[in-house]
């Protein structure tokens, strides 16, 4: 039997709706906010987003236009993402960063793409160079090109202080100071990455051996930072760095305890500074073993954080010639040199093993 | 140093600790085990069983093995069950805990421990149907055993060490035979007792037919028994060939008779399988295809093994596509079965089978064939079964020339597997990138679990590579940060491992810091998890802490903790034995004599635990214990308790390992001295080599029974101890034994006896005995000749001298002398004894000159040699000689203050001696002086 042309219209009407609906689904943009205390996951706002900002995302849900800080949104799911994006994601996340960056290229070239996911394709394609240029440093001038020219296109972009801090990364490998103090400064100007920028200068200062000044930099920094932020997290890696340099050992143990004890055990980028400066305390408690098992934290759990992986290499070298085992010195020596060719921690432990 | 904890660490040094994680043991166990499993079944049936028998089997299924024991000790102290019962059920379960141990080394504890359980509760069954329903199930531990260290014998890197466990396996293999051989006979008498005909109303059937079928399966026990020992010798061996072809003729007469019987088709299998290895191919595959194409649903497991044995045939046949495709029809057939014994060797069939193609395919297929057989040979290594160690062996082939995929690329479980396959290979470093790559996975989707049993294993791989530091990290990371995950008392157990070779490995400096992170690491553990079986390993390490740092009721309060129950139980009272025997050493009065008592008890605690679970007597741990306690009781002045002891050491010591054997030696001296037998020491050592005992050996005891001689006589005379002289006397016998046997022999041996006669003031027999050295070494040309032999020959030779100047033999002491001059005259030993035979010559002025000519000439050396102090003191003796006693003491008292604070301890105090002496001796008058 036929179906009568009521139904046939009915089912046409169904299914049109039903693939309006999946269209609508794919263009709905989605905050996954982060957790605030008491909950194990963060709310998540489903909308379309309106307007980013290196401050607040504007995004309209349920008929109102809703505004949230940046510093609140976990992550942040474009709707209408090109597949080549995913699957560039996907890759990068397995450390193949030449075919994530063709998988972010190719995505950019993606037809009727809107605004914030063209800029959103961009920075991870930027960002994904100066991953790459990790391994490969011949990448690293055009990882640098890529991250000005994402700055200089969005300057209100939501990534802006990520780009920043992204290339900040890549100079400070290199050897000209005013090029870093340059980029610092472009990103104190962005509203609301003040707190951000004071942190990077103070970390920066602690390396150029002025750690009275960075402390007195974090201390203004107190008041940019919002409570519980993962940048507190950061400023107080900070602040113990800056304690090691000024080489009050004791106050700069007990806070790197705290943080370590405070600290998911999963979070790279706040345990791995903090081994390590429990590490640099202990070694300058004369405890070369204990520093050696806080570095070996670093080594072993949070090689992720690269430049603070390079840093633990080089100490754990340099504890295994204080402990008499060059064959052990030898090996931690080698895997910083075929890791961080570049890295001015290889220098460091050369040079100290030949004196 | 710190222990080792001997099983458990040993355990972790050899990875079955980590093993035990992600391993399924095959469940139906071995080839023999399916096979000897699939008659009857030993137990009576499910009617006639108690409930309590119902109840533990239903636990032994389960695996709880911990409460199968507690209810069989609560059944032993109800008195529910009688003796025997509970002595068999006992030793049954760890029989069954052992089966279902993938942890090898334990696997084999419990099998030892049940196999000499069974013996004895074998022995107080009164019930002959009883006690073959027990029999049956010992042959198949004992076969088991057997096995398993055929099994271990395959993997050992050496053919020494695995010949030593293949003699093992034949010897269990023997043992089994004769268990098998007094079952067989018992059932052979209990089945003629039944009185013919026995017809199928008869109610004596049941129990008819329930022999026959134990006695058909204790047949076919018999002829396997054969079959797999044929395994443990080389292919085409005499052994080998004798034992298949006696195993093939049981099997076929036991199939002709009990062709309707699953025995009699079970016999048919195996019959095949040796027609198979004798070479009787087309025979073989024959009978294969009859069995197949069997209808017989209660065949199905043995046409399923049949399949199994004909791609075996194929593949021996060059028939390699053809096998390669059964294997895959078979895998696909049985995919529960995938991961018993005969999955396994189907896995590793399909590999093998797709490499022997490989030299034919084209490159893609030669690389997807690497891929698929490198997956199969993966998936056999990381079970525990027979195809272990030859999946290894190709494993490794296939990696030298196929590449490492990247662990970064891999999901978790690949990456996980592809671990585990590069630790089995001891290849380290792999290992460790992909433990790595599969817990970054694992954290980036927040799986805790997984994250923790990746991180588990790499820690496993870090202390296995020896990088104890980095072991300790992560199983220390584990062990506190995720304390609730079920691995973490064992990551927590690693991390003391580590800590412990940690510290062992790096003392040389800041040894008090890992010595200070074990301890932390040990407390933590057993806070955290105190009923666990890590935390007993905790508190023993605890203990070994204290006790090296003094603190002995510490020590003994965490030893104690330890419980009866506890696997640690035994271990824990023989330290805290020792523990408190340093105690009471420390103490004195009643306190010490209570603190040894209480060694003694924990010692015999420990001794007793260990035998109650069946430990063997001659297990080294119990023969230490003892030995221990031996110790303590001679110490303690109870010698003769010690001598029963050390006897009970000795007749367990036989296949001791040496050290064991010597320290058994050296207390039995010691005790035997204690007790006023040295003439039956030394008999012992008389009866040793008469028995053909080798000369390096006799030498050795001999030399332990002079140290131990010496050591007494040295205590015994400090003491003022009655008996020193006959101890004395006896060290005379003794050196002249030694001198006269065949550890008397050697130059070595016979300088010792001399030198050890100077010592104890026998001159005259020390002269004696250097003259032999000198005819039978120092004059022979062949010694002469060894440049090696140089040192030894003016050692002799000084040795002579000053044995001929004590025993007055002075012409001779002075042409040897002249011989020693010729060759070394500024040998300082030479020296001194020319100024001592110038002083024994009566030549006093001349010796005079010669000390102070000495003296003049060491003084400038820097630091002093001993020979300058000495010869002060032989200038003084000189000169008191010459009668000048006042002079020597001024002499010596000068030399004393100009050396001020320089002067070694020790010279200082033998110049005070000399100077109270010579201080004591009458001044000669003037008069007598002029």
């Amino acid at each position: 039997m036929r179906p009568e042309p009521f139904m046939r219209l009915l089912f046409l009407v169904i299914f049109i709706g039903l693939s309006r609906a999946g269209e609508a689904r794919a263009q709905t943009d989605e905050l996954r906010m982060r957790p605030t205390a008491g909950q194990t996951a963060g709310r998540i706002i489903r909308g379309t987003i309106s307007s980013e900002s290196p401050a607040e995302i504007r995004i309209q849900a349920g008929g109102k236009v809703e505004s949230v800080k940046t510093d609140d949104v976990d992550s942040v799911n474009y709707g209408g993402i090109p597949p080549a994006y995913l699957e560039a994601e996907i890759r990068e996340k397995n450390g193949e960063f030449p075919a994530a960056i063709d998988g972010f290229r190719r995505a950019s070239t993606t037809a009727g793409l809107r605004p914030i996911v063209a800029q959103q394709v961009k920075y991870r394609y930027a960002e994904a160079l100066a991953n790459a240029a990790g391994q490969d440093p011949a990448r690293t001038t055009e990882a640098i090109t890529a991250l000005q020219e994402f700055v200089r296109s969005f300057p209100n972009g939501r990534n802006v202080p990520a780009a920043l801090e992204v290339l900040l990364n890549l100079v400070r490998s290199g050897d000209d100071p005013a090029r870093i103090d340059s980029v610092i400064a472009d990103m104190a100007r962005i509203p609301g990455s003040q707190g951000r920028a004071n942190l990077l200068k103070a970390d920066l200062l602690v390396d150029r051996g002025q750690p009275d000044e960075a402390l007195k930099l974090l201390d203004t920094a107190r008041t940019q930072i919002a409570k519980g932020s993962p940048l507190e997290q950061t400023a107080q890696s900070i602040r113990i760095k800056s304690l090691v340099g000024k080489k009050s050992f004791a106050d700069a143990e007990k806070l790197a305890r705290d943080l370590i004890a405070a600290t998911d055990p999963n979070d790279a980028d706040a345990l791995a500074p903090a081994y390590n400066a429990l590490g640099d305390c202990l070694r300058a408690a004369g405890k070369p073993k204990d520093a050696m098992i806080a570095y070996l934290h670093t080594d072993i759990l949070y090689d992720r954080a690269s430049g603070e992986h390079a840093r633990a290499l080089a100490s754990i070298t340099e504890l295994w010639r204080v402990l008499e085992k060059p064959d052990r010195a030898e090996q931690a020596l080698n895997k910083l040199a075929s890791s961080y060719p570049r890295s001015p921690w290889l220098k460091k432990a050369q040079g100290s093993g030949k004196k | 140093m710190l222990p080792d904890h001997g099983l458990r660490w040993h355990l972790l040094q050899s990875f079955l600790l980590g093993i035990w994680l992600c391993l399924a043991v095959s469940p139906s166990g071995s080839l023999f085990g399916q096979a000897a499993r699939s008659g009857r079944g030993n137990a009576p049936g499910p009617a006639e069983k108690k409930q309590e028998d119902r109840f533990i089997e239903g636990l032994w299924e389960r695996g709880y093995y911990d409460l199968a024991g507690d209810y069989i000790a609560e059944l032993k102290r109800q008195n529910r069950l009688d003796a025997s019962q509970i002595a068999w059920l006992d030793a049954r379960s760890a029989y069954e805990e052992a089966t279902a141990q993938p942890d090898l080394a334990r696997r084999r504890t419990l099998l030892e421990q049940s196999i000499a359980k069974m013996e004895t509760a074998i022995r107080t069954i009164k019930d002959a149907a009883r006690a073959d329903d027990a029999r049956l199930v010992q042959v198949r531990a004992v076969i088991e055993l057997a096995h398993l260290l055929w099994v271990d014998s395959q993997d050992q890197p050496t053919t020494g060490q695995k010949d030593v466990l293949l003699k093992q396996s034949r010897a269990r293999q023997a043992e089994a035979r004769k268990v098998n051989n007094t079952l067989l006979a018992s059932l052979g008498t209990r089945e003629k007792s039944f009185k013919l005909p026995v017809l199928p109303d008869d109610p004596r059937r049941p129990d008819y037919e329930r022999t026959q079928l134990d006695r058909l399966n204790a047949e076919l026990q018999a002829a396997l028994i054969d079959y797999e020992e044929a395994q443990s010798w080389p292919e085409k061996s005499p052994e080998r060939t004798r034992l298949l072809t006696s195993a093939m003729q049981t099997l076929k007469k036991l199939h002709e008779a009990n062709r309707g019987q699953v025995a009699g088709q079970n016999a048919r299998l195996w019959q095949a399988k040796c027609l198979q290895e004798l070479g009787n191919l087309p025979e073989a595959s024959g009978i294969y295809g009859e069995l197949i194409d069997q209808a017989d649903p209660a065949l199905r497991e043995l046409r399923r093994r049949a399949m199994y044995f004909r791609i075996i045939a194929y593949r021996d046949r060059s028939d390699f596509a053809l096998a390669a495709d059964e294997c895959r029809r078979w895998l696909d057939s049985f995919p529960d079965q995938a991961r018993t014994e005969d999955g396994i060797g189907v896995q590793l069939e399909l590999a093998k089978n797709i490499l022997l193609q490989l030299p034919k395919a084209t490159p893609n297929e030669k690389a997807a064939g690497e891929r698929v057989a490198r997956e199969r040979l993966g998936a056999v290594l990381r079970v525990y079964s027979r195809h272990q160690a030859e999946a290894r062996r190709l494993l490794a082939q296939l990696r030298k020339t196929t590449p490492d995929l990247n662990p970064e690329k891999l999901d978790y479980a690949a990456a996980l597997a592809a671990g585990q396959e590069a630790m089995e290979l001891k290849d380290f470093t792999r290992a460790r990138k992909c433990f790595d790559a599969a817990a970054n996975k694992a954290a980036r989707t927040k799986e805790t679990a997984s994250y923790v049993k990746a991180r588990y294993f790499e820690a496993v791989c870090l202390f296995r590579s020896e990088n104890y530091y980095e072991s300790y990290v992560l199983g220390s990371h584990l062990a506190r940060r995720y304390p609730s995950d079920t691995l973490s008392p064992n990551a927590a157990e690693i991390a003391l491992a580590a800590m412990t070779y940690a510290y062992n490995a790096y003392k040389s400096s800041d040894a008090v810091s890992d010595l200070n992170r074990l301890i932390e690491t040990a407390q933590y553990t057993a806070k955290t998890w105190p009923q666990s079986a890590q935390a007993d390993t905790a508190r023993v390490t605890l203990g070994e802490v204290y006790r090296g740092q003094g603190k002995f009721d510490e020590a003994v309060a965490v030893l104690s903790a330890v419980g009866k129950n506890s696997e640690q139980y035994a271990e824990a009272q023989a330290r805290q034995g020792l523990v408190l025997w340093r105690k009471s050493q420390s103490q004195s009065g009643p306190a010490a004599t209570t603190a040894a008592n209480e060694a003694v008890t924990s010692f015999r605690n420990s001794i007793s635990s260990q035998l109650a679970k069946g430990v063997p007597a001659d297990d080294p741990r119990i023969i230490t214990t003892r030995l221990d306690l031996a110790d303590v009781l001679s110490l303690s002045g109870k010698a003769a308790e010690a001598v029963k002891i050390v006897a009970e050491a000795e007749s367990a010591a036989a296949k001791a390992p040496p050290e064991l054997k010597a320290r058994v030696q050296r207390l039995k001296v010691r005790s035997l001295i204690a007790t006023d037998q040295l003439d039956q020491a030394l008999a012992d050592l008389a009866t040793a080599e008469k028995n053909g005992l080798d000369a390096a050996d006799l030498s050795s005891l001999y030399f332990q029974l002079g140290q131990s001689l010496q050591d007494e006589m040295a205590s015994l005379k400090a003491a003022g101890d009655g008996r020193y002289v006959r101890v004395r006397q006896s060290y005379q016998a003794f050196l002249k034994a030694l001198a006269a046997s065949k550890a008397g022999g050697t130059w070595q041996s016979l300088q010792w006896v001399a030198e050890a006669q100077l010592d104890d003031n026998q001159p005259a027999a020390s002269l004696q005995t250097f003259v032999r050295i000198r005819l039978e070494f120092l004059d022979q040309e062949s010694f002469k000749a060894d440049p090696a032999n140089a040192q030894r020959i003016s050692r002799s030779l000084i040795k002579t001298v000053e044995a001929a100047r004590k025993a007055g033999q002075l012409p001779l002491a002075a042409t040897t002398l002249r011989e020693l001059e010729t060759k070394s005259p500024n040998l300082l030993p030479v020296i001194m004894e020319k100024g001592r035979l110038l002083e024994a010559q009566g030549k006093l002025n001349d010796a005079f000159a010669h000390w102070r000519g000495l003296t003049t000439r060491l003084a400038a050396a820097k630091p002093r040699p001993d020979e300058y102090y000495q010869a002060w003191i032989e200038l003084a003796h000189v000169l008191e000689k010459q009668g000048k006693s006042p002079t020597a003491r001024q002499t010596l008292a000068g030399v004393l203050r100009l050396g001020g604070t320089g002067f070694p301890a020790q010279w200082k105090q033998a110049f005070d001696a000399e100077i109270k002496r010579l201080s004591a001796t009458p001044t000669p008058k003037s008069g007598a002086t002029r």
